[in-house]
């Protein structure tokens, strides 16, 4: 069962149903989003992550579809949706290429992804914050301000944790590093 | 490595630490690290070794991946963040200024460098592809352009680069929005009327030019540092929303008002807008100004405007577009005639016009006509005034979603007549509102019980109570001897009983259910453990508990102990009533002398955490524990339980109430106000909460507003003593030394007469009367007082600090105001201070 999979069962429990209906019709935009991720164009333009997110929920709250203070908790699901959408796609690449010519020192970032992406289940045992965090930040690649906004805590707070989240990852990694 | 989530607390407290010591001087500090933490230690060395092996630049980057081509073209459009240094045509960008539901303006600067002026750039969300639209945006851009006039903000320049993205740039206005700017400095009305003036001679000169602007509200009219009025964004609303017609969905928003609570009904209803569209605008926003920036309190409280003015606003303020000022000349005609004292124009009979209107609006059949007239201008604003609370509770512009409806639990009629049964009428009500407040808050705020109880035993008709708060909806009830319940919920807007009920007060699980299924809100959540049926001897011993706590002093949070134990007797898994231990606990903290606060605040954790246990739906237990974390300084944890509580129960003002004073002790003022404004929404005439908003902004060091704000508490509520307080504060921390005395004197409360004395002592310790200050600390210190503020004020910074640092580790109330109260300033950089700060965690 992918990743996504596993997300949508979870968005189904509960009063959360009817997320599921809203990502999947979000699904397109933040797949673009991730794969642009995945291969960083350089040319600004305003839809970054936030922005087009934020618009989404806009869009959707306007129709009464989510709760106007449901925004937070839409924000640090798109970023856990593009964590998901991510791996799935290193994964499927990885499975496709399994027999075939890796190209090295990229596939060397779709492991650091992928181990990064192990490593963030551990951590979010020991706090859920810090893990959500590392998904805003370096999965979705919003900025420390964003992700303040989005849980309500201050930017300190932010750069505290990711400090905090990447010794404990750099830890957890520490032997499978490719370095 | 894996980490022991057992050892984690432990080891996350000494990275705080690790991290917190400046990079040369980490490792020695692990060598220093004391043998208490000898337990943790070996894991944070094996961590911080092991994390090293990630290197200096671990996670900063995120990789790039190669991936086959197997998607669309639309996949080429690049999502990189736009950044200063960044170009957008022939724009620098330099620090984004902000951004709005249509649009993101950044301070920018020409590339090129042919002109050195600074503009803000605005740059539209929505992309315009299509060479037509292009075409009409060049149009309009150049008529706006030609549009010049002192208080009005260029518009320097506008295009559209080859990407889609159109710009707009906006000469740079630095300055604060007319409301704030007014009500900051506390100018009379004359004052603003005059600035009002100069706003009016804009628009004048914009609509001669055929211009008309769309979306006036505050925060286009600034005023500058020099007392100058600009408008921003004339006609922008007009390109911005013709650019993209046909585009988006983002269209069909922009096609409505921008700004709902400043828009004319005929915006509101998408007809066409017009001038007269704005001089609705400005009437709003002269209401505002006029009613010190509060619409609410011109509903509230009856308005001691001059009657000329009424009449003025209401004019502009007409629904049908064609019976307002013609002109903004005529509006600004009639003002002018008003500050000389000479007969205005505008009909004064218009009270009777926008009365009668009402009425047949309505369909009400009887309102006095006396009270139609003194609530005249209340019901034209009434309107404006929903939409305006609406926001301020769901805390983003409801501009697309119609706001939830209002209501509210009149306090339950104890028919019996026996006062000892007033704990079951009035428990009932309390449990009533906090039922409903679990329901869909974007379909229904319920408002708080102080504005409840505010209606005790009132004789006053129901459309006059709906009208003083606000709300189209009530819930009425009574409570027999025998024990029935019977439920009504009416309609304000035609007086119509929508929903009755008639129950037994033992059960009344499913009141809430029954009221929302009336008013088609579904249920929230699959039902929560409180809406099981509870055993009825338990039932009544909670609401005795509850009825006691609600008298809020030190007695009776012991007799509401004592009930809310017997119902644990009975019934040990009845959740609530751990949450309303938890409160007991947690009140007795500032008031008990026998207990010290960190024994109580242990009760208070075990009581919590057991409700929590057996709900952990249960808001109010999660909100005691916010306010416990926070006392205890876990400051990440109490931020964490009122956000959760919150969305449990949004309409649960003691949530946003205490969430605020967590904010307000973080200093994060802005977040603060922003927090109380949803709880005043919520709860509007709780004088805590009132009062709460003076000491956010005494905090903030915005004493004037902070003056102006208690003062009208002390005036609604002469009774109520910590207003006098914060009062007391704000005028001596803004050198009003005589007013700060004065306020002292009338300070009535007898059981908090030590307060009074020491503040007495620091006011004429602050007035250079050292002597008489003096005598008043030997006094306090002889009844065995540690009065550290008075050594403070006298300039005994050792003494004081001796003391604080005596009294913060038990955990008393003045250790989470340290980071903001105006008192410490002078020792505030002293470094034993400091020490204080980082002990209860506030340090930066």
């Amino acid at each position: 069962m992918s990743d996504i999979t596993d997300l949508l069962t979870e968005a189904n429990r509960g009063d959360e149903a009817s997320w599921n209906k809203l990502f999947a019709e979000f699904y397109g935009d933040l797949r673009k989003l991730a794969h642009a991720r995945l291969r960083r164009n350089r040319v600004p333009t305003l839809l970054d992550t936030t922005v087009l997110v934020h618009e989404a929920y806009v869009r959707f709250a306007k129709g009464g579809r989510v709760h106007i203070n449901d925004r937070s908790h839409f924000m640090a699901y798109a970023a856990r949706v593009m964590r998901s959408i991510i791996v799935d796609r290193l994964r499927e690449q990885s499975a496709q290429k399994a027999g075939g010519q890796p190209d090295p020192p990229l596939q060397s970032g779709a492991n650091e992804i992928l181990q990064v992406h192990e490593a963030l289940n551990h951590l979010a045992t020991l706090n859920e914050r810090l893990a959500r965090i590392v998904e805003m930040r370096y999965f979705a690649g919003m900025t420390e301000m964003e992700i303040a906004d989005v849980l309500g805590v201050t930017e300190r707070t932010v750069r505290r944790d990711w400090q905090k989240a990447r010794i404990v990852l750099a830890a957890t990694l520490s032997r499978e590093l490719v370095r | 490595m894996k980490i022991d989530p057992g050892l984690w607390p432990a080891l996350s407290a000494l990275l705080d630490e690790y991290l917190d010591q400046p990079e040369s001087s980490r490792a020695a500090w692990l060598e220093r690290l004391s043998p208490e933490y000898a337990e943790a230690l070996p894991a944070l060395r094996e961590l911080l070794d092991q994390a090293e092996a990630g290197g200096e630049n671990f996670l900063q980057t995120f990789p790039r991946v190669s991936l086959p081509e197997d998607h669309g073209p639309e996949d080429e459009r690049a999502y990189a963040p736009l950044a200063p240094g960044s170009t957008v045509g022939p724009y620098r960008l330099i620090r984004e200024l902000g951004r709005g539901g249509m649009s993101i303006v950044w301070l920018s600067e020409r590339a090129d460098g042919l002109l050195k002026r600074q503009v803000a750039l605005k740059l539209p969300l929505v992309l315009l592809h299509n060479s037509a639209l292009a075409e009409r945006f060049a149009r309009e851009r150049d008529i706006l352009a030609q549009l010049t006039h002192p208080h009005i903000a260029r518009l320097y320049d506008a295009g559209i680069t080859a990407s889609g993205q159109s710009y707009l740039a906006l000469e740079y206005v630095e300055g604060e929005p007319i409301t704030r700017y007014c009500e900051s400095r506390q100018l009379e009305v004359r004052e603003r009327l005059k600035l009002f003036l100069e706003v009016l001679r804009a628009v004048e000169h914009a609509h001669g030019n055929s211009i008309v602007h769309r979306d006036l509200k505050p925060s286009n009219i600034l005023v500058t540092h020099h007392g100058q009025v600009r408008l921003l964004d004339f006609g922008i609303a007009k390109l911005l929303v013709e650019g993209e017609a046909g585009e988006t969905e983002l269209t069909r928003a922009g096609g409505r008002p921008l700004t709902p609570e400043y828009a004319s009904p005929e915006q509101v209803a998408g007809k066409p807008v017009t001038k007269a569209s704005d001089i609705y605008s400005l009437g709003v926003v002269l209401a505002e100004l006029l009613a010190c920036g509060r619409p609410k309190k011109t509903i509230v409280f009856p308005w001691k405007l001059p009657a000329d003015l009424r009449t003025i606003v209401l004019h502009a303020l007409r629904e049908q577009p064609a019976e307002r000022y013609a002109t903004a000349t005529e509006f600004a005609q009639d003002l002018e005639r008003y500050l000389h004292d000479k007969p205005i124009l505008a009909r004064p009979d218009s009270l009777w016009y926008v009365a009668r209107k009402f009425v047949l609006r309505n369909r009400m059949s009887v309102i006095p006509a006396v009270l139609t007239l003194c609530l005249g201008l209340g019901i034209a604003l009434w309107q404006a005034e929903r939409a305006v609370r609406a926001e301020r509770i769901a805390g983003t512009r409801p501009s697309t979603t119609p706001a939830p409806a209002l209501l509210l639990v009149l306090p339950f009629q104890n028919l019996g007549g026996d006062p000892s049964q007033d704990f079951a009428s009035d428990g009932l009500t309390d449990e009533t509102i906090q039922q409903l407040g679990r329901l869909d808050p974007a379909r229904l705020t319920v408002l708080g019980r102080t504005t409840s109880m505010h209606y005790r035993n009132t004789r006053l008709p129901l459309d006059r109570i709906g009208h003083e708060v606000g709300v189209q909806y009530v819930v009425e009830g009574s409570l027999t001897t025998n024990g029935r319940l019977t439920v009504r919920l009416i309609r304000l807007l035609d007086g119509t009983q929508i929903w009755a009920d008639d129950l037994s007060s033992e059960s009344t699980g499913g009141l809430a259910r029954g009221i929302a299924t009336a008013l088609h809100i579904e249920p929230r959540s699959p039902r929560s453990p409180a809406d099981n049926e509870v055993d009825p001897g338990a039932h009544r011993e909670y609401l005795r508990g509850r009825y006691y706590w609600n008298k809020r002093d030190g007695e009776s949070y012991r007799r509401a102990l004592e009930h809310f134990q017997r119902a644990l007797d009975i019934d040990p898994a009845y959740a609530p009533v751990y949450a309303g231990m938890a409160d007991c606990y947690l009140l007795l903290t500032d008031l008990d002398s026998t207990s010290t606060p960190v024994d109580l605040l242990a009760k208070a954790r075990v009581a919590a955490q057991k409700g929590l246990e057996i709900d952990p739906s249960l808001a109010e237990a999660r909100t005691s524990l916010g306010l416990i974390e926070m006392k205890e300084w876990n400051w990440a944890e109490s931020e964490r339980q009122y956000l959760r509580a919150i969305e449990l129960a949004p309409s649960y003002a003691t949530a946003h109430h205490w969430y605020a004073e967590y904010l307000n002790s973080e200093a994060r003022v802005d977040e603060a106000l922003r927090e109380i404004g949803r709880a005043e929404a919520l709860d509007p005439l709780s004088p805590m909460i009132a009062t709460d908003r003076g000491k956010i902004l005494y905090y903030g060091r915005r004493h004037a507003e902070a003056i102006a704000q208690l003062n009208k508490v002390v005036q609604d509520y002469p009774r109520f003593s910590d207003a006098y307080f914060f009062l007391t504060l704000a005028y001596t921390a803004a050198g009003r030394h005589q007013e700060a005395l004065a306020a002292i004197d009338r300070f009535q409360d007898k059981t908090r007469i030590s307060w009074a004395i020491g503040l007495r002592g620091c006011v004429l310790a602050r007035m250079g009367r050292r002597e008489e200050a003096l005598q008043v600390k030997a006094e306090m210190e002889r009844q065995g007082m540690k009065p550290f503020d008075m050594d403070l004020a006298l300039g005994q910074y050792d003494e004081a600090l001796s003391k604080m640092e005596m009294l913060v580790v038990k955990h008393l109330g003045f250790a989470t105001s340290l980071k903001v109260e105006p008192t410490f300033d002078p020792v505030r950089g002293h470094p034993r201070f400091q020490r204080l700060l980082k002990r209860v965690g506030l340090a930066p």
